[in-house]
């Protein structure tokens, strides 16, 4: 039974995993509490043996327990030294940092190299601009490193003084431990003739004693090893503080920067964490007899379960407060790292979004974004005159252009010319801008001349200069830089000389369209001229167009010799012009003979057929009925333009007849519906025609009004003497239809 | 202006512009029309007008005109627009020119004045001034004349009928005062 018993703690896990301590702590009571209860009955050779175990059992357990108290004792002066040694001020940490420090410094040139290879390059992550922060900060910084570890540790120390002076001296406080080794004093004589119950206790309190001093010495050599390890840690961690600050530059060492932190953090406040602990520990200790008075105590084999108990506690406050500060204190570290990292963004992000000014009145905003366009310009023209995309690109279509590439330097001008001017658009003083158009590269001066331009002061030569620049004729540039000249802007003594000096048809035909509008002539030879530049049908009658007003301002004569030179659509747009003007309403007399050699008819017809279109033909006779309207009605009646009308029946006539009713009706028609001003425009022309005097007498006589119409044309002011006399006739043949009443 | 329907036949009559106005082609008509044309707009229309026309049809009517003697009537208003006759000649004009005493000519002219000078007064005097300086200066110099009451001339064997006394009308003042500002003591600074 007994050995199954044995197997059966063996097997047990939960003793093996206490250790042979336990182990044996448990055979020794089995034997004292099992076989030697029942060899009571075998009393000589039981007693005797029991004698013998009993007397070796307790002077082993005394000689244990003055071990175990000798070591508490040694371990609790050990750990009053530790805790009063100093960290920071070492010589060996001192001179163990220069040295570190001297190293580190080193490697800032091979940082700066790196940053430098990455900004010419271009690539992310490691250029001047994502590093020269924390290259700043770390140069800064590293000179300090070992007096920032001293404020740290300065810092936690205060807080461990807190406990340390609550404390006092935790040997001499450990040292009332020794009472441990009486906690539990046996009650009787180790003799073999008292060899009893009271013996038995008296060995198992011994048992309880150890037990007790055994958590107590393990407490205090986690306490001991704990606190006398952090002093090495510290130093190694405060000589390579440089490496730290160093690491933290490079985005791929800093993680070294950071755990370097965090166990600098972590193993300073390791310690107030500990001595949190440790206080309880020994406020628990030194209180005892008054934690525990009055109390009734459960007690079996003289042992004192709540002692017992009391003491496990101690351990545990021991111990595990050794492992919580350790894990909480680590857990610190990479908190305060990551509480670091945390605030650094914040503050960074806070900043960079401030527009609160803090450098002279300029906020972090302010000076960043003039910072980076300053860089971004830099990066784009080049510092001094060096470097530079845009001086690279220029050098490249250079190259093309010199390898054939078609149209590269012409794109590079203008994108030259587009940047400068772009850079230019502040300057808004013509002088200015002129001195600008005259050095400095081609591109350059164009962009300044293009500036002038924009602001419409650029004169006639620079507008010339400006187009030989670009390249002339054929240059899509300078083609593109003519079309944005607006001939309008400048004298007629200007456009001349664009005309003449520009050498690009299509700017040509817009000083000609301009000079056409503004009657920019000096004889109808120079306009006649002028319209041959035009090469479409198209643009020569847009050219008519635009020259209405000064061909309306020429003499008859002179309307008809262009009439005559010309062709096309010229020739239409002048047709309804001269139709408008009414230069076919009279009849072309021989200067000598006076025989009409074209009549008015005629003229208007072949005006009118210039055009295709019956509704372009009317259009032109409308136009030439305001000046000739008897002549035109003809023309209408001849091209079977005149419709029926409505107050004429035709019905019965043969259709010449008809259609010379209806002509004839229409033309009293018409007559009757002219206004004064329109008879009076007419009187010099058609009236000189029997059949409009007659139309005329006959709508005027038709009218109860005819004396209010006489009156009326006669107080008109387009009533000149001359179209009164040629009113006169009718006058008469009205009043010879008048009879006395 | 009270003026009366007139005929067309009766326009080309009475209306001072183609009062005696026989032939367009005629040298004196050319020159008619020139001046014509140099006249002011309301001239102009004063002298086309069917309502003065209208107005010298109905005087005529009146005052017993025959058709020449209102044509002539006429003509004598547009010597005056013309500055062929001075305005203080004329009643004795008409007298002489239609063939009737003074006073029925000088009441002719009054109502003639009254009922259709009121437009073109200004432009009257005006011309006037031009045409008759001296006449004008002249009577600057004379005392004002009164009202002259001379015995009437007999144009028939008949008995004439008493005279009335001359009155001023109200616009036969404005005529006297037309004279009598042409007398240019108020001549505005030319």
């Amino acid at each position: 039974m007994l050995t199954e018993i044995k197997n059966k703690i063996y097997r047990n896990n939960f003793f093996r995993k206490r250790g042979y301590f336990l182990i044996v702590a448990t055979i020794l009571a089995a034997l004292f509490f099992v076989p030697f209860h029942q060899a009571q009955a075998i009393w000589l050779i039981d007693s005797i043996g029991s004698a013998v175990v009993f007397i070796t059992v307790g002077w082993m357990f005394s000689l244990i327990k003055a071990i175990l108290a000798g070591l508490i004792s040694l371990m609790g002066s050990s750990i009053d030294t530790v805790l009063n040694m100093p960290i920071q001020d070492s010589g060996v940490v001192e001179n163990a940092w220069n040295l570190v420090r001297q190293f580190a410094n080193m490697f800032f040139i091979v940082i700066m190299v790196i940053m430098a290879f990455y900004t010419i390059f271009d690539l992310g992550g490691y250029d001047f601009k994502t590093l020269i922060g924390r290259f700043i900060i770390a140069a800064l910084l590293i000179n300090f490193s070992l007096a920032i570890c001293g404020v740290i540790i300065d810092l936690t120390q205060s807080v461990s003084d807190v406990f340390l002076n609550a404390i006092g001296s935790v040997g001499e406080r450990l040292a009332q431990a020794a009472e441990l080794g009486d906690r539990f004093p046996p009650g009787g004589s180790s003799s073999l003739a008292y060899v009893d119950l009271t013996f038995w206790q008296s060995i198992t309190a011994a048992f309880a004693d150890i037990i007790l001093l055994g958590i107590m010495f393990f407490s205090l050599t986690v306490l001991f090893v704990m606190t006398f390890i952090r002093i090495p840690i510290l130093w190694g961690l405060m000589i390579f503080a440089p490496v730290a600050w160093i690491t933290y530059i490079l985005p791929s060492t800093r993680n070294i920067n950071q755990n370097w932190w965090k166990h600098f953090i972590g193993w300073n406040v390791f310690f107030p964490i500990y001595l949190f602990f440790i206080y309880i520990g020994v406020y628990l200790l030194t209180n005892r007899n008054e934690l525990l008075a009055g109390r009734n105590t459960a007690t079996f084999l003289g042992i004192n379960f709540e002692d017992l108990f009391f003491y496990i506690l101690i351990g545990m406050i021991l111990i595990g407060g050794a492992k919580f500060a350790m894990s909480a204190s680590m857990a610190a570290g990479a908190g305060g790292v990551a509480t670091g990292v945390w605030a650094r963004g914040r503050t960074a992000a806070r900043f960079a979004g401030s527009r609160v000014p803090v450098f002279g009145g300029y906020s972090y905003q302010d000076i960043k974004g003039a910072a980076q366009e300053r860089i971004a310009q830099a990066k784009r023209e080049g510092i001094g005159g060096f470097g530079g995309t845009e001086a690279q690109e220029r050098r490249q279509a250079g190259i093309a252009d010199k390898f054939g590439v078609r149209d590269a330097k012409e794109k590079q001008q203008a994108k030259d010319v587009a940047a400068k001017k772009d850079r230019l658009k502040t300057t808004t003083d013509p002088k200015a801008l002129e001195e600008l158009s005259t050095k400095g590269a081609s591109y350059e001066r164009l962009a300044a001349l293009e500036r002038l331009a924009e602001m419409q002061q650029l004169r006639a030569e620079q507008v010339v200069k400006a187009f030989e620049m670009y390249g002339g004729a054929g240059s899509l540039n300078a083609r593109k830089f003519i079309d944005r000249v607006d001939p309008n802007k400048y004298t007629k003594g200007e456009r001349d000389e664009l005309y003449d000096q520009v050498n690009d048809v299509k700017f040509k035909q817009k000083i000609a369209l301009v000079r056409a509008e503004r009657g920019d002539f000096t004889d109808i030879k120079e306009f006649t001229t002028q319209s041959t530049i035009f090469t479409s049908e198209a643009d020569k009658a847009e050219f008519a167009r635009k020259a209405k007003d000064y061909v309306e301002r020429l003499k008859a004569a002179d309307r008809q010799a262009i009439y005559a030179s010309v062709t096309g659509e010229m020739k239409k747009e002048l047709a309804l012009i001269l139709a408008e003007k009414g230069d076919f309403g009279n009849d072309l007399k021989d200067p000598v003979t006076k025989e009409v050699k074209v009549t008015a008819v005629d003229r208007i017809k072949e005006a009118a057929r210039l055009f295709d279109a019956p509704n372009q033909q009317e259009n032109l006779i409308n136009k030439a009925k305001n000046k000739n309207i008897v002549a035109a009605i003809q023309v209408k009646s001849d091209l079977r333009l005149l419709g029926e009308l409505d107050d004429i029946s035709t019905e019965g006539m043969a259709p010449e007849e008809a259609r010379e009713a209806i002509r004839k009706a229409t033309v009293t028609k018409e007559v009757g519906k002219l206004s004064n001003k329109a008879i009076l425009e007419q009187s010099l022309s058609s009236l000189k025609n029997e059949e409009m005097r007659d139309a005329l007498v006959e709508s005027m006589s038709r009218g109860k009004k005819s004396t209010e119409r006489i009156n009326g044309l006669l107080k008109n002011l387009e009533a000149t003497a001359e179209k009164i006399e040629a009113l006169g006739p009718v006058f008469d043949r009205i009043k010879k239809t008048t009879s006395r009443p | 202006m009270n003026s009366q329907e007139i005929t067309d036949y009766q326009y080309f009559l009475a209306s001072p512009f183609f009062a005696e106005l026989v032939d367009f082609d005629a040298p004196d008509t050319k020159v008619f029309i020139q001046s014509f044309c140099a006249l002011s707009l309301p001239l102009r229309d004063f002298l086309s007008s069917p309502d003065v026309a209208a107005v010298i049809v109905s005087l005529g009517e009146k005052y017993g005109l025959q058709e020449k003697q209102i044509s002539t009537l006429s003509r004598i208003i547009k010597d005056l627009v013309f500055g062929k006759v001075f305005i203080k000649d004329l009643p004795s004009n008409i007298s002489s020119g239609l063939g009737i005493d003074e006073t029925k000519a000088s009441q002719l002219v009054n109502e003639l004045a009254s009922q259709s000078f009121g437009p073109v007064l200004e432009d009257i005097k005006r011309i006037q001034r031009a045409k008759f300086p001296e006449r004008i200066a002249q009577m600057k110099s004379t005392p004002q004349p009164t009202p002259v009451q001379t015995a009437p001339r007999p144009i028939s064997l008949q008995q004439p009928p008493p005279r009335p006394e001359f009155k001023m009308p109200p616009l036969e003042d404005e005529l006297e005062k037309v004279a009598s500002i042409i007398d240019l003591r108020n001549k505005p600074k030319e």
